[in-house]
């Protein structure tokens, strides 16, 4: 990958957080190569975060979360 | 008197008393002699054959009739012979038929047996299998309402610090992956 090809990151978010919570988030996608982020704000996750880097997906939402256990049980 | 006359002509001269002459006498007896011999000839001989034959006619049609007595007595005995076997044929043939009979009876109660219990065993595999069917239903059912209101819960009860918690605990954990 060239440092100039610029690598997006899609975060996406259940309401909107703070600027040191944002920091980390921007600070875990440029760790992973990003230097462009695009957040979006969609309540129906009901909380955490998704972050889509490419082909990966990063999911600690909480609509997930209840996804899985639910599937367990 | 006269009685005694005729006595003493008899003692005397027996013929001359009774008016007989010797010749005629003799006469007589050839004449008899003569039709005894005729008679044996022609009378008592052919009468004593007709009976000989007539008798030994008798003792053949007696002969006969005892062989045919034994012979009906032997057919008699060989048809009770041949009765008695088809009897004792015919009823072996129903004791067999019987026996027969008893024995396919006996396996198609044992095939419905069979039948009836495989049908038990299949309703109850298939009674159980709809139950554990029906449990995981009823289970993803109440796992999909409960996490339904656990939604709502959550949505209506998060809050900004939740949240933030809930963000910074996942870039932790993802952090430590990448590193592990």
């Amino acid at each position: 990958m060239k440092s100039s090809e610029k690598v997006t990151a899609k975060v996406t978010l259940a309401m909107r957080a703070e600027e040191d919570t944002l920091h980390k988030i921007a600070e875990f996608v440029e760790s992973r190569g990003c230097n462009n982020i695009r957040y979006t704000i969609d309540p129906a996750i009901l909380g955490g975060v998704i972050i889509q880097i490419g082909d990966t997906i990063y999911d600690g939402s909480v609509r997930t979360r209840l996804e899985t256990v639910r599937r367990s049980v | 008197m006269v009685i005694d006359l005729i006595g003493r002509q008899l003692l005397a001269n027996p013929f001359d008393a009774l008016g007989l002459e010797w010749q005629s006498i003799v006469l007589h007896l050839f004449n008899l002699v003569v039709l005894t011999v005729g008679l044996y000839f022609l009378l008592f001989k052919p009468v004593k054959k007709m009976i000989r034959q007539r008798q030994e006619k008798v003792r053949k049609i007696e002969k006969d009739n005892a062989a045919l007595s034994e012979e009906v007595r032997q057919m008699k005995e060989s048809t009770e012979k041949v009765l008695s076997d088809a009897k004792k044929e015919a009823a072996s043939i129903q004791e067999n038929a019987v026996r027969a009979a008893n024995q396919k009876a006996d396996d198609i109660l044992a095939r419905a047996r069979d039948q009836a219990k495989n049908m038990i065993e299949q309703t109850e595999r298939s009674l159980g299998e709809e139950k554990r069917n029906l449990q995981k239903e009823i289970e993803r059912q109440i796992a999909d309402v409960s996490v339904l209101v656990a939604e709502k819960v959550i949505e209506k009860s998060i809050s900004p610090e939740d949240n933030k918690k809930l963000i910074e605990d996942s870039l932790a954990e993802w952090n430590s992956h990448e590193k592990q």
